[in-house]
């Protein structure tokens, strides 16, 4: 119901300073607490499994090797979250607490980013994820898709680069759908503090089954003011539509509901969020 | 962060007056609008299927007659709603709209009940249910809610004034966390939290540190209980639990367990919808 407790997985690459600097910039909208930990897998997991035994030697010169490239990982990690902390002012600090300035902190786990997803993403309120733009991407869409999905928690997905604000105004992406009003509901606490408020009706209002009109009713009791746009002849897909909006308006933040298809549909016929997922100009707000 | 918009699926039964009276007093210390929505299906839809053709006057009968049960219906729901705002001082009004005071509006709908209070739940901090013995309706109406549209859902048998003390029933699962993040509202405004931690002898410890800091991370300081559940009546054991240190609410995650598992064996989320001990909020 509200977002004070956000959570960002770092893996040492440059997209971490993206992740990070999109985060404070939401954190300081909602004044929220920014948890950064660097997820590095066991290095022992690095050894190669084949039929051939391998010398005592060998595996030791392989988890060195390993361990010496996790902990340029990590440095680099730290360096990104050093210097996004300062940059945006935000407070370090080793509890978390609730104030009127971001709070933020470091900590390192080791496992696998879908395993520490499974046991932390539960209790956070929005978890940030870099762009999955370039082919990297692989290993964190499947903890976003799970995130989404299995844990129910919403995602900020990172666009390539970073920006300077994010939400202070919003496109929302509108097609009735279950997954849109979870979307909604979720990202709230974000649309309470924009200052300007947009739907985009990517479906004709009579055919669906919870119209605009209610949305913005729920809004209005909310006291957040909105406007709408239809986007009723789509020359390009629904998701390209929606990146289009967004940039030609300067929306710095677009919330819209993620796979409110069935995964199969999605990835059989090409789905929305997908696409989103890989050419995100501006931040996204997902939920399912 | 508060509730702004509470919905009360209603049928004009008895039920009613319990559900409505419930939700003006968790709408009270947010002065939150609350809808009571009757979904009821098309009469002339809603004509029976017995195999043999109906006469044209056999089926005007069964639609004035179904026209005047939905009738009656909503008729009851408007003086349940009059004598609820009276009691509980609420105002009545007729479109939905926040004011100094807790607001109630009445909204019928035509369709097939089930889809449209899922259509109208999914766009409400909070949906409120009298509770589910005897009617199996209102069960299946709750469950969805909660498993269908994952909204929080209230219920109580004699509701409180104000939600003072709230108790958290903590089993380290994913419904327990969104259970947490749904009652931040109610959370917020208590004088006391406490952590319920359930233990089963033969289930592994877990620690609290991550609830414990994710609540801290909302600037909220609760204490911690220890509850180890003997035997398979967690439901008994924490409902005693609570109402013997007099919980105003409790909060647990619903279904945990699969909803398969839950009917065959019994489980804390059905006996809580049924019959509730004390004010309960459960999420999945």
């Amino acid at each position: 119901m509200s977002i004070a407790k956000i959570l960002v997985p770092l893996n040492g690459s440059r997209k971490d300073r993206v992740s990070l600097e999109t985060a404070f910039a939401l954190a300081k909208r909602v004044h929220a607490f920014v948890d950064a930990v660097f997820v590095h897998q066991d290095v022992r997991e690095a050894m190669p499994v084949s039929d051939m035994p391998i010398s005592p030697e060998i595996m030791q010169s392989i988890i060195d090797a390993a361990d010496a490239a996790k902990k340029v990982a990590a440095n680099a990690a730290r360096e990104s979250f050093s210097m996004a902390a300062a940059q945006c002012d935000a407070k370090i600090v080793s509890v978390p607490e609730k104030g009127d300035t971001v709070t933020t902190t470091y900590r390192e786990e080791t496992g696998h980013l879908r395993d520490v997803m499974d046991r932390e993403a539960a209790l956070a309120d929005l978890i940030v994820f870099p762009s999955m733009a370039g082919s990297d991407s692989e290993n964190v869409r499947q903890p976003l898709v799970d995130v989404l999905t299995r844990q129910g928690r919403p995602v900020l997905l990172c666009a390539e680069r970073a920006c300077k604000t994010v939400g202070s105004a919003v496109l929302i992406g509108w097609d009735g759908g279950a997954a849109a009003a979870q979307a909604l509901t979720s990202s709230l606490p974000v649309l309470e503090k924009a200052d300007a408020v947009q739907f985009a009706c990517v479906r004709p209002d009579n055919t669906s089954e919870r119209p605009l009109r209610d949305a913005k009713e729920y809004l209005s009791l909310h006291g957040v003011k909105a406007c709408e746009t239809l986007i009723s002849a789509p020359k390009l897909s629904i998701a390209e539509e929606l990146l289009e909006t967004a940039a030609a308006s300067e929306y710095d933040l677009l919330v819209c509901g993620g796979y409110g298809h069935s995964r199969m549909l999605e990835t059989v016929f090409g789905g929305t969020t997908d696409y989103l997922l890989s050419h995100a100009t501006i931040p996204i707000f997902l939920a399912h | 962060m508060s509730y702004a918009k509470i919905l009360v699926p209603v049928d004009g039964s008895d039920r009613d007056a319990c559900a409505l009276t419930t939700a003006i007093r968790a709408a009270k210390p947010f002065n939150a609008h609350v809808v009571a929505l009757y979904a009821h299906p098309d009469p002339a839809e809603a004509l029976p299927i017995i195999g043999v053709p109906l006469t044209a006057e056999a089926m005007s009968a069964v639609i004035d007659g179904n026209t005047k049960i939905f009738r009656t219906a909503a008729k009851r729901i408007h003086d349940t709603i009059a004598q609820t705002c009276k009691a509980e001082g609420a105002r009545a009004v007729a479109k939905p709209i926040r004011e100094d005071a807790v607001t109630i509006s009445f909204r019928e709908v035509i369709g097939y009940p089930p889809r449209a209070i899922q259509a109208a739940a999914a766009l409400s901090d909070l949906a409120v249910c009298a509770p589910c013995a005897g009617s199996p309706g209102g069960f299946e109406t709750a469950v969805d809610l909660i498993l269908t549209e994952r909204r929080p859902v209230l219920l109580a048998v004699e509701p409180p004034q104000a939600f003072r003390k709230i108790m958290i029933g903590w089993n380290n699962s994913i419904p327990a966390a969104h259970a947490i993040s749904a009652a931040m509202p109610f959370l917020e405004k208590a004088e006391i939290i406490e952590l319920v931690c359930l233990q089963r002898p033969s289930a592994p410890d877990y620690g609290t540190d991550n609830v414990v800091a994710y609540l801290k991370a909302h600037g909220m300081n609760c204490s911690e209980v220890h509850l180890r559940i003997l035997g398979t009546a967690v439901h008994t054991s924490l409902a005693k639990f609570a109402c013997e240190n007099r919980a105003d609410l409790l909060v647990i995650g619903g279904f945990s367990h699969s909803r398969i598992r839950e009917t065959l064996f019994g489980g804390i989320t059905n006996e809580f919808l049924r019959d509730p001990p004390l004010p309960v909020l459960l999420s999945h």
